[in-house]
């Protein structure tokens, strides 16, 4: 509560200042939750994804590069 | 007839007052006094809605008033029972002598983060919202990417203008040589309809790329023709010089030069 009570006065009293923290707060919002949102994707198609299987396929451009270049 | 011999019988009943006012002598007439009776209505028994409105005194006055007995109706107050809320209220404002001041931020703190919490999250769906359907209407990126063209540069030889089509629209790619260069560079500035230096027009020196397509209505401009030895629009005689710059003729603009970036020495990407 000591830590509320001064933040409640400042900010959560006036309605500018109340609408000010809330859209501050929405980009770190926004930021934290399609962060976590992509690592809960990537997590779950692990194996799946182009940054897992590119080393694969990049050996075979290379050898086709190296192809028609001879 | 009839009315007037009865109306004796009826008498006390039509008197507005039945008290007698002593006025010192002996009464003419001895008043009827009839029994003290209750003047109020008796309350309705209180089983339903109705009944219970009924019993408030916001109604018409029930009580007739002749001088005597009691003449007010009164509604006990101090054995009305009434219900206790303070299983539904706050602890800090049930003590009627705590100063609401002091627990006011504890009282407010779970209000204002539930509203500021569902305003963030509503700000973010409503962003979101926005830029879906804002993005939807921007070009697809297959689109895009179709939209790009290569062109190997090493096949345009020098002093020569190439024509290509890239999103529908003449494109001209022009090898210039030594010459056009050091004259395009030399030209100034301030003597322009579209004030333009050449190296604010391409990226290399050696390679001029634009839109061919004339500033003025449309027409697609001849390549090396003119006065001054780039582009002459045949339609209205708008004359562009070896960097695509407006310098005789109707037209107000410069030819357009798209993005376009070199990849190295010989791949040029236009878009």
């Amino acid at each position: 509560m000591a830590i509320w009570a001064p933040v409640n006065r400042t900010l959560f009293k006036k309605t500018s200042t109340y609408f000010l923290v809330a859209t501050l707060c929405t980009f770190f919002f926004e930021r934290g939750l399609d962060m976590i949102s992509l690592a809960i994707f990537e997590h779950l198609n692990k194996n799946k994804l182009w940054k897992d299987v590119k080393d694969r396929f990049k050996k075979k451009e290379v050898k086709k590069d190296e192809k028609t270049c001879k | 007839m009839t009315s007037v011999t009865r109306a004796g019988h009826l008498a006390p009943y039509f008197k507005a007052t039945s008290s007698v006012v002593s006025n010192g002598l002996k009464p003419l007439v001895v008043a009827h006094t009839p029994a003290e009776k209750v003047l109020v209505h008796p309350l309705p028994k209180t089983s339903t809605v109705e009944s219970l409105h009924g019993s408030l005194p916001i109604q018409g006055l029930k009580a007739r008033v002749n001088g005597r007995g009691p003449s007010h109706v009164r509604f006990a107050h101090t054995d009305i029972q009434y219900p206790d809320f303070s299983a539904y209220r706050r602890k800090e404002t049930q003590d009627p002598t705590a100063k609401s001041a002091e627990n006011v931020d504890g009282r407010q703190s779970f209000t204002y983060l539930i509203a500021g919490a569902g305003g963030v999250a509503g700000a973010y769906a409503a962003k979101s919202i926005v830029t879906h359907f804002v993005s939807s209407m921007a070009a697809a990126a297959d689109v895009l990417a179709l939209a790009k063209i290569e062109i190997k540069l090493s096949e345009i030889p020098e002093g020569k203008s190439v024509t290509f089509k890239w999103r529908g629209k003449p494109l001209f790619i022009r090898h210039r040589t030594a010459n056009e260069i050091s004259t395009e560079q030399a030209v100034p500035v301030d003597t322009l309809r579209d004030p333009q230096h050449d190296n604010q027009r391409t990226q290399d020196p050696k390679w001029l790329v634009v839109i061919g397509v004339c500033t003025h209505l449309g027409c697609v401009p001849v390549a090396n023709a003119g006065d001054f030895g780039g582009y002459y629009c045949p339609c209205h005689g708008s004359h562009y010089d070896a960097s695509g710059r407006i310098r005789k003729g109707p037209a107000p603009l410069n030819l357009e030069v798209p993005p376009h970036s070199f990849v190295d020495e010989s791949l040029l990407v236009v878009g």
